[in-house]
């Protein structure tokens, strides 16, 4: 049984005057199990659900959607970790049981006024966003889910052994839905694209991948960034946006 | 003599794999299929390299990049290593992880490296070789078959080290 417990609203001036409309809200999921979804910007056309490794105001995440909420999308930001008292780290949201995860998608594909949405996940994030699509109940004909972005996924099970394909998490090629990855220029991973979306696309997903240049892997995460990776931090919301037009094109 | 040399290397391995299971950044038993494909680079100098080349040595094969800074930080023990082997059939070979030429060459400036840097502008070995991560590394024996595999930085110069492949080169 699913229970909003609270929902607050507020308005958040921006640096530029733009004002977001932002919804914080609790829901039970279980018992003992409380998820709190921040939501950014009013009912948009495109919905998106960006699980993040990281909390807080001021992370590279919750600026980006700031700057998109203005241009057609609406963002949520379930916090995953506050629930199990676990610290917002890479480690611990991959963590989080799947089952928790299908649960909260549903809630906002269930109650979200978008037509369209999408999951984001940037380097181990991108572990909860393809537990989600491996859970049956999301894969309903008809569904507003219509994707997912990666991010310079880290979704290995074990550590990387040089003359060997990389081994991913379990859930990894149990989604149907169209998945676009985005690996770093500079980074080693890139030369694992070809294996990811295979392994990604087995059963069903149509999946596209494209590198992003100049920067490392999950660069926006990093607390030194190369001036590129800064740039590219920058224009994070530009990347998103561009990107969920591509992943939107992509026919299943 | 032939049979006496494999079963001592098969007991060093043995011996070998049981330490590096134990502990990370350790060399590694090699359980995969590669036979260390060949390849045939050029240098930073423009010279030719294939790894055939190489038979009859104990090989240090790494594959680099230069925005990996484990690599930066273990290089200089890498110079130190080919000191400590001198006199021994053991060679390091470097592979850069397909950047571009003028980038290696800064890097080369700020690190110097006394073993060669192979590029690999495409990025078609790396795929041959399978490799993800960076450093990568391969140690290969005297035939070119892959022994072991590392991945991460080391201290390549460490008396522990410089034991096992003085071991392996005696073989």
């Amino acid at each position: 049984m699913l229970l909003l417990l609270t929902s607050t609203s507020f308005f958040q001036v921006l640096a530029d005057n733009h004002i977001t409309l932002e919804i914080d809200e609790d829901i039970e999921i279980d018992e003992d199990i409380e998820i709190d979804i921040l939501t950014i910007g009013e009912p948009s056309p495109r919905s998106i659900i960006w699980f993040a490794c990281n909390q807080g105001d001021e992370t590279a995440e919750v600026i980006t959607a700031r700057k998109l909420a203005s241009q057609g999308y609406q963002f949520y930001f379930p916090d995953m970790l506050s629930a199990h008292f676990l610290s917002p780290t890479p480690s611990n949201i991959a963590r989080v049981p799947t089952a928790e995860i299908s649960t909260v998608i549903q809630h906002i594909l269930n109650t979200t006024k978008s037509e369209k949405v999408y999951l984001i996940g940037g380097a181990r994030a991108a572990v909860p966003v393809l537990k989600g699509l491996s859970d049956k109940k999301l894969k309903t004909p008809g569904s507003k889910l219509n994707g997912a972005l990666l991010i310079t996924p880290r979704i290995n099970s074990k550590t990387p052994e040089p003359g060997a394909e990389p081994i991913y998490i379990s859930e990894a090629g149990l989604s149907t839905h169209p998945i676009l990855v985005l690996e770093g220029e500079r980074t080693p991973n890139r030369w694992g694209l070809p294996h990811l979306v295979n392994i990604l696309s087995k059963s069903g997903s149509i999946v596209q991948s494209g590198l992003i240049k100049g920067v490392r892997g999950f660069f926006y995460l990093r607390t030194e960034k190369t001036p590129e990776e800064d740039e590219m931090t920058r224009n994070l919301d530009q990347l998103i946006d561009s990107n969920i037009k591509k992943l939107e094109n992509i026919k299943p | 003599m032939k049979a006496f040399n494999i079963f001592i290397l098969s007991c060093f391995i043995a011996l070998f794999s049981a330490q590096a299971s134990s502990a990370s950044g350790t060399l590694k038993l090699y359980k995969g299929n590669l036979s260390s494909p060949e390849f045939n680079l050029t240098d930073m100098q423009g010279n030719k390299h294939s790894l055939s080349d190489y038979q009859g040595n104990i090989v240090l094969l790494q594959f680099w990049a230069t925005y990996c800074t484990p690599c930066r930080k273990e290089m200089p023990t890498m110079n130190n290593l080919i000191k400590k082997m001198d006199g021994k059939p053991f060679k390091i070979l470097t592979v850069n992880m397909a950047e571009a030429k003028p980038d290696v060459q800064k890097f080369i400036d700020q690190v110097p490296v006394d073993f060669p840097v192979l590029l690999d502008s495409d990025g078609a070995i790396l795929s041959q070789w399978k490799v993800f991560a960076a450093p990568a590394n391969f140690i290969l024996d005297k035939k070119g078959n892959i022994l072991f595999t590392l991945y991460g930085g080391i201290e390549w110069d460490s008396e522990e080290m410089v034991k096992k492949l003085s071991t392996l080169t005696s073989m």
